[in-house]
């Protein structure tokens, strides 16, 4: 490998793990989230990771209780059933003014969820996440 | 009578030149057949499974309780303590390799919706989410090689019986996962055997009757069904998931060229969430 290339994958390297932040979508259950617990959140996209098989964002939000403005992770089900279920991958961008429902983490250290519902506040979209309600209904 | 005569010589016919061809398909010096325009019209009398299966979740859900795995005493202890795992968020990390769901759970507990192709003497499974979820099922009437290689997906070979894809699946490794969610399940550790019978029942629904026999982690054979429900909504189609992708981040290098970096995880999957500051 030529010096050069190799420089440049351990920059890539460094620099990938300055995303820190950033959600990691390991195939996995929801069942770390409270399911039927809902918290509300008000605040701005940073990030949005529109990849499988768990579309994450993040979001720089505070509790519409009241609090100070802090980082979020979010997480969310895979492209194709956020698809589905009506969005698309610009449905929530970086920037965006967001108003958020979600299930909470039960391990109550960390900033994270479940994202059930984004309502983006200039243009009065909604998006809701559950796709086993499109089952129930029969939306199909 | 004479009609009926007649029936029952081009059956035996049928039937011969069915086995006929089964056996050099199996021969594995022998070339693949290449299809007749027979085949491809043969095709066009099997029922009409076009379209994207969404699979059921909520009923994969129920049936955890109201159709119980015949576990074995040792394993049902072992869920018994995912199932208090999960209950206080920290679920058991069965997928989070990214490897394939596999056999059986493909099956049992996907989030994720498929579609089934048929061509001349086989039909394939394609799924969303796992990098190379497929299913191969041979309907060339050959059977199972005699040293099957073991796979996530196993050696599946199925035949028609009417409207109903009769499938028998052996030769599955035996670290695949016999789940019934993604936090509840256990590797089905060797002599796996699966048979299903998936048919359509009405024009919306496709039911997978499956019989799963796993000696190492059951007590006896368990019998259930999962149901898949049909969309044609072109807005609905399979998008390609990779997994993997998820762990990887998209950046333009030194070089211009556009990569993928790989970003920090935890096994186990829970992801690094912010610290809580509130």
């Amino acid at each position: 490998m030529k010096p050069m290339f190799r420089k440049a994958m351990v920059v890539s390297a460094i620099a990938g793990l300055g995303l820190a932040a950033l959600p990691v979508a390991a195939h996995h259950t929801a069942s770390m989230f409270e399911s039927v617990k809902i918290v509300q959140l008000t605040g701005t996209i940073t990030e949005v990771r529109w990849t499988n098989p768990h579309v994450n964002v993040m979001v720089n939000a505070s509790l519409k209780s009241g609090g100070n403005a802090a980082p979020w992770l979010l997480e969310m089900t895979s492209p194709g059933n956020l698809t589905r279920n009506g969005w698309t991958k610009t449905s929530l961008k970086p920037g965006d003014k967001v108003v958020l429902e979600i299930n909470p983490l039960k391990d109550d250290s960390a900033n994270g969820g479940r994202l059930v519902k984004a309502t983006v506040v200039d243009t009065g979209q909604v998006f809701t996440t559950n796709y086993k309600e499109l089952e129930a209904e029969g939306r199909y | 009578m004479k009609l009926r005569l007649k029936a029952a010589v081009a059956a035996l016919f049928a039937l011969a030149a069915l086995s006929a061809n089964a056996a050099q398909t199996f021969d594995p010096k022998s070339e693949i057949p290449s299809p007749t325009e027979k085949d491809w019209l043969a095709i066009s009398k099997l029922p009409d499974w076009s379209g994207i299966w969404v699979p059921m979740t909520k009923d994969q859900d129920a049936q955890i309780k109201t159709n119980p795995t015949p576990w074995t005493p040792k394993v049902a202890k072992f869920i018994e303590w995912q199932e208090g795992e999960a209950k206080v968020g920290r679920p058991a990390p069965l997928f989070v390799d990214c490897l394939p769901e596999g056999m059986p759970s493909w099956m049992l507990i996907t989030h994720n919706s498929m579609e089934v192709l048929f061509t001349p003497g086989r039909v394939t499974m394609l799924g969303e989410s796992d990098g190379n979820r497929l299913r191969r099922i041979y309907t060339d009437g050959r059977p199972h090689p005699k040293d099957v290689e073991e796979t996530f997906h196993g050696h599946s070979i199925g035949h028609w019986e009417g409207d109903t894809l009769v499938i028998d699946t052996v030769g599955v490794l035996p670290q695949a996962w016999i789940a019934v969610a993604e936090h509840l399940g256990v590797p089905n550790n060797g002599e796996l055997h699966i048979s299903e019978r998936i048919r359509l029942d009405g024009p919306k629904i496709l039911r997978d009757e499956l019989t799963i026999t796993a000696p190492k982690v059951m007590t006896k054979s368990w019998k259930t069904v999962r149901s898949y429900i049909r969309t044609r909504n072109r807005g609905h189609e399979i998008t390609e998931g990779q997994c993997l992708q998820g762990n990887f981040a998209p950046k333009t290098d030194e070089n211009g060229n556009e990569v993928f970096v790989p970003i920090p995880h935890e096994v186990g999957g829970n992801y690094p969430a912010p610290p809580k500051q509130r």
